[in-house]
């Protein structure tokens, strides 16, 4: 290959990585960033060396330094702050009901009463912080109401397909290998979402192929008859299938906005 | 940071110039991905050390117009307050009668 077509290649590759970057930084640094890569792409190829390895790894220093200034941002807004106290205001349900022997039922651990041990509260607590942050930093990224709306859905959705997996299972019980399934729902949503950079039309084709990994993890648990819990999937599809539309209406929404439509 | 002000001392220049002129200064031995130089680059303009120049062509390179950075004041008297200290923390090493080798043996 050419070495300038190569370069272009690199950088246009390069240019997307740098789409990651909270907003103001980008704005700023994204263009001089993709400059400065080329220059050093130039460099080598000027010296008879090799692209490649160099191109993984600037792109890997390049990552790690997105992720600092994103949580940077993250840690100057109080977004932290907000979801370290919804947390914990969350977690002191089940510690006040098991401290007060209030009896709600926890089919769970199959007793009368809430019975949760300190892996639970921890496990629950990283699962709500962690779901928090990343609504935090999609939502940083979204320019409508309808796009905000769409990542809290798609958010929620997949807190909620975890939370019941771990409690009580959506097949037979918590201890069913068969609810591994549910992985791949996810790794779908999350993954589909990260390539399209939480951009609204991109975020719209990871939410209807999470509904249809979904819907094919219920036919295939029903097939073999393993008795999936159908209104519980047919929730979390109608949750994702919700997503994917305001995504595609935030998207649509953006175009009329910046005139492309 | 204090490898930056000092590519800088001498004249404004834009990126991949800093981290070149960096990489003499330091014989080598620092050697900045671009995450890492507009990192500090950006960190820099917020506490006023530098600030971004005017947007031109670099007549040694290809034909496009490149952002340039420029100390300011306050990124001068850093620099010039990092030196001293050096300076200071190496006249007391002197004094002391310690050389870079003194250590070497691991004792």
């Amino acid at each position: 290959m050419a070495p300038d077509r190569a370069i272009g290649r690199y950088r246009r590759w390069y240019a997307r990585l740098l789409r990651l970057y909270p907003r103001p930084f980008q704005d700023r640094f994204a263009e001089p960033m993709a400059q400065t890569f080329t220059d050093l792409c130039r460099e080598r190829t000027d010296a008879n060396r090799g692209l490649i390895g160099f191109a993984l790894a600037t792109f890997a220093e390049t990552t790690a330094q997105i992720m600092r200034e994103n949580m940077t941002q993250l840690m100057q807004t109080r977004a932290v702050i907000r979801w370290v106290l919804i947390t914990a205001a969350v977690l002191a349900v089940p510690l006040l009901a098991m401290v007060f022997k209030i009896g709600v039922p926890d089919p769970g651990s199959g007793t009368d009463g809430v019975n949760w041990g300190p892996m639970d509260f921890a496990v629950m607590g990283v699962l709500i912080l962690g779901a928090g942050l990343l609504f935090e930093y999609a939502a940083s990224r979204a320019g409508n109401v309808a796009h905000k709306l769409a990542v809290g859905i798609a958010v929620a959705a997949g807190l909620g397909l975890i939370w019941v997996n771990l409690a009580v299972g959506m097949i037979g019980d918590e201890g069913n290998a068969a609810n591994l399934m549910y992985v791949v729902v996810l790794f779908v949503a999350l993954v589909g979402a990260s390539i399209g950079r939480f951009e609204p039309r991109e975020a719209s084709i990871a939410m209807f192929a999470t509904a249809a990994a979904h819907t094919v993890v219920a036919v295939i648990a029903l097939a073999v008859g393993l008795g999936p819990t159908l209104p519980a999937d047919a929730f979390f599809v109608a949750a994702w299938v919700a997503s994917a539309l305001l995504f595609r209406q935030a998207s649509m929404r953006a175009a009329v906005a910046s005139g492309t439509k | 940071m204090l490898h930056i002000l000092l590519a800088l001392s001498t004249e404004e220049r834009h990126g991949y110039g800093i981290m070149k002129q960096v990489e003499r200064e330091s014989h080598g031995k620092v050697k900045m991905g671009p995450g890492t130089l507009y990192g500090s680059l950006g960190r820099m303009m917020e506490a006023g050390l530098i600030r971004e120049s005017d947007k031109r062509v670099d007549p040694a390179m290809d034909d496009e117009r490149r952002i340039y950075y420029t100390l300011t004041g306050l990124g001068r008297e850093a620099l010039s307050a990092e030196l001293d200290r050096y300076r200071e923390v190496v006249a007391v090493a002197n004094e002391k009668r310690i050389s870079p080798s003194a250590f070497a043996d691991g004792t």
